[in-house]
């Protein structure tokens, strides 16, 4: 069977390590790349094409190329969610990479536009939602969900049963313990340990992690939202 | 050549001191912040003073390279004049 085409969202470091990774260990053909026309800088990334965002449909069209937005955390998830939208809108089905290398139970779930690198671990009946970025060596605990649009940066351990909300910002090495619920928008900074219950928009920092004192939204510079 | 604009924004200098744990009256060009050594959202924190002061982005890279108060301006000063 034919390799299925895919077309990548964004044309930054994120965008071509995915160009090697979907190449290198996935099902997929990548064919070139997109970006909105004002950061349309270069004509092509590792010898692939790289088209205007007005352009991507007609010369990569939806019925026979998938699409994955390769955009990191920029104000708080909202570049890459307003991207995958918008993918979506224009009619691609959206591609998830999972790593060879990583450790996914039969009963946990991912959901679209995902990127779960090398060394991480899905346990059992965790969820992971839609357009979630996990960076290398996370734990996900048994039944653990991850909600829409979230990054978590690398080695950050998310206990069994607990629970995140969308768009939250999870740093290096922090960790939620056992049951904890954390409320869309929030960052865990480096490194912080979570062991209680947090609300949305919080920046949580510490061990244990207490509230900095500040909005998420204003740390992330995240405009243009109540 | 114009002279580089002194730190005028009073809760942007309250917010350097803060996370800097220096006494604002104390602050002048020569006062040593040491950003690389912060906690990382103090850092975000910093930056996005900046921006609500001076209306620019500051990369973190460059804050963490800045050593005094004098090159945290001049810094700011930079990315003001090249916006």
């Amino acid at each position: 069977m034919a390799a299925r085409k895919l077309l990548i969202v964004g044309a930054g470091e994120f965008a071509e390590i995915a160009c090697d990774y979907f190449t290198r260990d996935s099902a997929y053909d990548v064919a070139g790349f997109t970006v909105d026309s004002a950061f349309l800088t270069r004509n092509e990334i590792s010898g692939l094409p790289v088209v205007a965002w007005d352009d991507a449909e007609r010369l990569f069209p939806p019925a026979d190329h998938d699409a994955f937005v390769a955009a990191t955390y920029t104000q708080l998830n909202r570049v890459r969610t307003r991207f995958f939208h918008a993918a979506r809108k224009k009619g691609y089905r959206m591609a998830s990479y999972v790593s060879s290398k990583a450790f996914v139970w039969h009963n946990a779930v991912i959901g679209e536009n995902c990127f779960v690198f090398e060394a991480n671990v899905i346990q059992y009946r965790a969820r992971v939602g839609d357009n979630v970025v996990l960076w290398s060596g996370n734990h996900i605990g048994h039944r653990a969900e991850i909600g829409d649009h979230c990054f978590l940066s690398s080695h950050v351990v998310v206990s069994g049963y607990c629970k995140v909300g969308e768009s939250c910002f999870l740093g290096v090495n922090s960790t939620l313990g056992d049951f904890v619920k954390v409320g869309r928008d929030t960052i865990v900074g480096a490194g912080a340990v979570v062991l209680k219950d947090a609300g949305e928009r919080q920046v949580l920092r510490g061990n244990p992690a207490m509230p900095a004192g500040t909005d998420s939204f204003r740390i992330f510079r995240v405009k243009g939202e109540p | 050549m114009n002279a580089t604009p002194a730190i005028a924004d009073e809760s942007f200098v309250a917010k350097l001191a803060q996370l800097g744990k220096i006494e604002p009256a104390g602050l002048t060009d020569t006062t040593e912040i040491t950003p690389a050594d912060w906690d990382s959202v103090d850092v975000l924190d910093l930056i996005a003073a900046i921006d609500e002061s001076f209306g620019v982005t500051v990369a973190t890279s460059s804050l963490n390279e800045c050593r005094t108060v004098g090159e945290l301006r001049t810094l700011i000063h930079a990315a003001a004049t090249s916006a």
